[in-house]
């Protein structure tokens, strides 16, 4: 048997193994807790906060997933139903919305985050003051996307000859004729992926940009001596190890935000399905049926299979990102 | 004596292999007969169309004074557009005699029009369309109207240049051809008119341009427009759009127009509004063209069979109404020889409602006559079902068709459709992938795929899982705190060990390539041993990556090209590079260089590999899947390049980078030295070989 520690000794005492023991031990977690009381109340905000509003739901998704409801009758029961008719039967989510997420991930993903990484190094070089303006500036779309959106973009990409885009294109003779891009199925994904790229540096790109801040300056002038010529080296083998923290971060929160980036398809078009489903991702499905079908148990099975994919993905984010061992 | 006899075999021979590159050739019929692929590549087939007649009009008997007969025969010359009206007679545009011949239905002649003084009187005329009410319009191209007949060949009215301001006094509007829809609209090509076909109503006004083509864009010309300044804009020469070169209309009113000197959507389908209905691609041969496409004329039958030829190639070609070619025939002989059936410079096209096709040689001065062979029949009833949706009644025409010739591809399409419709997907896979449509092939595979898993998603569930937790379970038993010992594979073999190297390159391509240059990791015979891998891998994935991500024809495959194309192009960059390298101070030898770029390729095998394999089970849905994990596998290798390159030859990041591009650079120096030295060296050959042939024969 393994040796205890003496922390668990401590809790524990020496009465863990005698006949009848669980009362006596219960009254001796209650005895420690109390003693501990100060410890517990400083947590208790946030673990009531956590529990209520991310692990209850998040536990009654689960739960509901293998149910139907339809928000009038009580759940019924029906086991693995969901998810069975998610991948056999649901044509939509199989043809539209699961290679569209993919499309839409593959490259906003590792898109945003280089960009985030490219902004936030690039910034880093300038004075102070200047810097500040600058990361407002780009930090601003990701707060104030759907504004801005109506605001920018759909001037920009409006459908008719007086559209900013296309009223360009025709003047150079590109196209002969308006172009509808954000009601065509072929145009409706690429603007929603550069609506997307351009309000991609948000809470990563701050937490890179002050790692990269954050470096020691002393670190570049020992690299410097050691003989590193440029700025390309200087990233390399000085930025990117120093960040690898906010790197990680940064990462998983791409992956968190652009698998949940749902309203941008349906807020360019004014629609939800978006036209033909161009751009329909898994949130826009899960709202679909949740808001619009009011198919809850349905709704909630997708959810989860949203979760497993975050979930996984963020694993990968992970294995390339996360420290190794020996780090 | 013997040199005599000698030229006329050889000469012979000659021709010989000439005409059987031509194509095989049929009993009765001149000229070989394709039908295309799924690739466009030619298909040989049956005939579809058989001559039966030439006409060339030396049964016209014209009044004329001075012969002693008071008749005089005038035959056809430069017979351009043609036409035919509800009773199947036929109305020709001959040019050069400025008038338009009538013909019945039996091809005797009827009688001529226009070419009697008075105001009906024809001058070069090009193009005829006959109206449903028999009236017969006649583009007048030297007189500069459009004349319109009566069904007896009296002159009704004519219809000048438009009085639109559009058509300035400098205007010069020259009708070449027509066509009048049911309401009396005319549709007129002009000569030169770029800006499409002119509408007019019955009474002459001038509606608008329909179907006009676009110049296209010109990158040149924009930064020409956002640099130039007005006056040196104004200087330039305009680009214009090409003028259509004729048109047909068929019975629901569709426009159809031909283009010239083009090589994309040369022809066009416009609905009322002016919209191509047609997909825009290339309706020529793609394969085997001579310059570039001419479609001269273009006919519609009431099923919207479009058949339209190629002044160019004196082809005929047959599409169905979606714009899928069935069938080429005819051409050009090589001889200049007359020959029923054999085409020199096709100028119009006309089809009669029992299927003849007419079309008029403006070089050799005759019409030839084409009759649908019952090939040609079956496949045409077949089209027409299949256009209509009705999948199911036109199997039975394609299974004949198959019967008769078993490489017509869209058979199988439409065998496919029928099976698909059916939902018959196993049969309707099969279908698709013999006509190597891979659109269909995805659509039924996805539902074959979809009916496996509603059968058996449990089972794949608890496979999955069973799988996980059996994992989870080893990990835990067995391997708790045991950590297996790394193995050093060099222990166990050289070579094994070199080839063990790639997971170091892999996981860490600095530390990998820098073994390769500093550490001796790798040999020759590794190196050669990872290319010949990938190279596998890329035959692999050629052979057995699903069909609806095939780029090329799997059938035509030719191993040597292949490795023309992906393991010669290699060699030489691992040649350039080292070469650039050795003057630019880099460190690496050339063994060194070698092995590292064999290294780089890795990533290729470790990704296509499974990919193929995986791509059997996905469809055009998942193509994002298959098309992203392609470029990584690509974009991979490429950084593994540029890795080896600093890492091997010691370089800066940034030295690198003009490194890399000179080794490009030279290796297209060294690809164009090498293709002169084996052209020159077959010339030489070639040269040696004749100098022998040829001294052995004078010598004996």
């Amino acid at each position: 048997m393994k040796s205890e520690s003496p922390t668990v000794q401590r809790i524990w005492g020496t009465a863990r193994w005698k006949p009848g023991a669980s009362r006596l031990r219960l009254r001796l977690l209650a005895k420690r807790i109390w003693q501990d009381r100060v410890s517990y109340l400083m947590v208790a905000p946030y673990v009531i906060a956590f529990v209520t509003f991310i692990l209850l739901p998040v536990l009654g998704a689960i739960g509901l997933s293998f149910t139907f409801y339809n928000m009038i009758e009580t759940p019924r029961y029906v086991g693995l139903l969901n998810y069975i008719y998610l991948f056999t039967e649901d044509d939509v989510f199989m043809t539209h919305v699961l290679p569209n997420t993919f499309t839409f991930a593959v490259i906003v993903g590792p898109g945003g985050y280089l960009l985030a990484f490219l902004l936030a190094w690039l910034i880093a070089q300038l004075p102070h003051r200047v810097r500040t303006v600058f990361s407002l500036a780009l930090y601003t779309p990701s707060m104030a996307a759907a504004v801005a959106m109506s605001a920018i973009w759909l001037v920009l990409f409006s459908g008719d000859r007086v559209g900013y885009l296309n009223s360009f294109l025709l003047g150079l003779g590109i196209i002969t004729e308006p172009i509808n891009w954000l009601h065509s199925v072929q145009w409706l994904m690429p603007v929603m992926i550069i609506v997307t790229l351009w309000s991609s540096m948000g809470v990563g790109f701050l937490a890179m940009l002050a790692g990269i801040l954050n470096v020691d300056p002393q670190l570049y002038e020992a690299g410097r001596i050691d003989g590193v010529k440029n700025r390309l080296q200087e990233i390399y083998y000085i930025t990117i190890p120093s960040v690898k923290p906010q790197m990680l971060f940064g990462a998983v929160m791409a992956i968190v935000n652009t698998l949940q980036a749902g309203a941008i398809g349906v807020t360019l078009s004014g629609q939800n399905p978006t036209p033909n489903y161009a751009g329909q991702l898994i949130l826009n499905h899960i709202d679909d049926f949740a808001f619009q079908r009011f198919e809850m148990g349905y709704a909630a099975a997708v959810s989860v299979v949203l979760l497993i994919i975050v979930y996984l993905s963020s694993k990968l984010a992970w294995a390339f990102f996360g420290p190794k061992e020996g780090e | 004596m013997r040199r005599l006899l000698k030229l006329p075999v050889s000469l012979m021979i000659v021709c010989g292999i000439v005409i059987l590159a031509e194509g095989p050739l049929f009993a009765a019929v001149p000229y070989p007969s394709f039908s295309f692929d799924a690739w466009g590549q030619r298909v040989v087939c049956p005939a579809p169309y058989e001559p039966i007649m030439m006409i060339d009009g030396f049964d016209i008997l014209q009044e004329d004074r001075w012969s002693l007969t008071g008749y005089s025969v005038v035959p056809l010359s430069q017979p351009q557009g043609l036409a035919v009206d509800a009773k199947d007679r036929l109305y020709i545009a001959d040019m050069g005699n400025n008038r338009v011949v009538v013909y019945d239905t039996q091809f005797n002649y009827v009688r001529s029009i226009g070419d009697s003084s008075g105001p009906g009187r024809l001058s070069r005329p090009q193009g005829v369309f006959v109206h449903d009410d028999g009236r017969i319009f006649v583009a007048d191209t030297g007189n500069s109207r459009i004349a319109v007949f009566s069904s007896e060949g009296n002159f009704i009215q004519a219809y000048g240049k438009p009085a639109s301001q559009i058509f300035g006094v400098d205007y010069r509007f020259a009708p070449v051809a027509l066509a009048v829809d049911h309401r009396g609209t005319l549709f007129v090509v002009t000569e030169g008119g770029y800006r499409g076909l002119v509408q007019l109503t019955a009474s002459g006004e001038f509606l608008g341009f329909i179907g006009g083509n676009q110049a296209g864009f010109d990158f040149l010309w924009v930064l020409k427009q956002l640099l130039f300044t007005e006056e040196q804009l104004s200087r330039e020469a305009r680009r214009l759009p090409r003028s259509p070169s004729s048109v047909t209309i068929d019975h629901q009113g569709l426009i159809y127009t031909t283009t010239i000197s083009t090589n994309h959507a040369q022809i066009k389908r416009f609905n009322i509004g002016g919209v191509n209905t047609l997909p825009e691609r290339d309706y020529g041969d793609r394969f085997f063209r001579t310059g570039v496409s001419m479609f001269t004329g273009v006919v519609v039958n009431e099923k919207g069979l479009i058949t339209a030829v190629d002044a160019n190639s004196g082809q005929v070609f047959q599409y169905t109404p979606s714009g899928d070619l069935l069938f080429v025939f005819g051409g050009r002989s090589i001889a200049a020889i007359e020959r029923m059936g054999v085409i020199h410079q096709a100028a119009g096209i006309a089809m009669r409602s029992d299927g003849l096709l007419v079309v008029s040689d403006s070089r050799s001065n005759t019409l030839h006559v084409f009759q649908p062979t019952e090939f040609a029949q079956l496949v045409h009833e077949a089209v027409f079902l299949f256009e209509e949706g009705k999948y199911d009644q036109s199997a039975q025409y394609w299974q004949e068709v198959l019967r008769r010739n078993s490489n017509f591809d869209f058979a199988h399409r439409g065998l496919g459709m029928a099976a698909y419709q059916n939902e018959r997907f196993q049969e309707a896979m099969d279908h698709f992938y013999l006509a190597q449509f891979g659109d269909g092939y995805s659509d039924a595979f996805w539902w074959a795929r979809r009916a496996w898993l509603l059968e058996h998603f449990d089972t794949v569930l608890i496979v999955l899982a069973g799988l996980w937790l059996g994992y989870q379970a080893i990990k835990r038993l067995f391997f708790g705190h045991w950590r297996k010992p790394k193995r050093d594979w060099y222990q166990v073999n050289r070579l094994l060990g070199d080839l063990m190297h790639a997971k170091m390159v892999i996981l860490n391509p600095s530390a990998g390539f820098y073994d390769v240059r500093w550490s001796n990791r790798g040999s020759w015979s590794s190196a050669l041993i990872i290319v010949l891998l990938a190279f596998a891998a890329k035959l692999f994935s050629l052979y057995y990556t699903n069909l609806i991500f095939l780029s090329v024809d799997r059938n035509r495959i030719n191993l040597a090209y292949e490795a023309m194309t992906f393991v010669l192009p290699w060699l030489i960059w691992v040649i350039a590079n080292y070469l650039v390298s050795a003057l630019k101070e880099g460190e690496g030898r050339f063994k060194d260089v070698f092995i590292a770029s064999s290294y780089a390729l890795v990533p290729y095998i470790l990704i296509m590999i499974p990919l193929t394999i995986f791509s059997n089970v996905m469809t055009n849905y998942e193509a994002t899947v298959y098309y992203f994990f392609k470029n990584a596998a690509l974009i991979w290798c490429g950084l593994l390049f540029f890795v080896m390159v600093y890492t091997v030859h010691n370089y800066e990041i940034l030295e690198a980078i003009p490194n890399c591009v000179l080794s490009i650079i030279m290796m297209v120096v060294i690809g164009a030295i090498g293709g002169l030295v084996i052209g020159m060296t077959f010339n030489v050959t070639d040269f040696a070989l004749g100098l022998y042939k040829e001294v052995i024969f004078r010598v004996f």
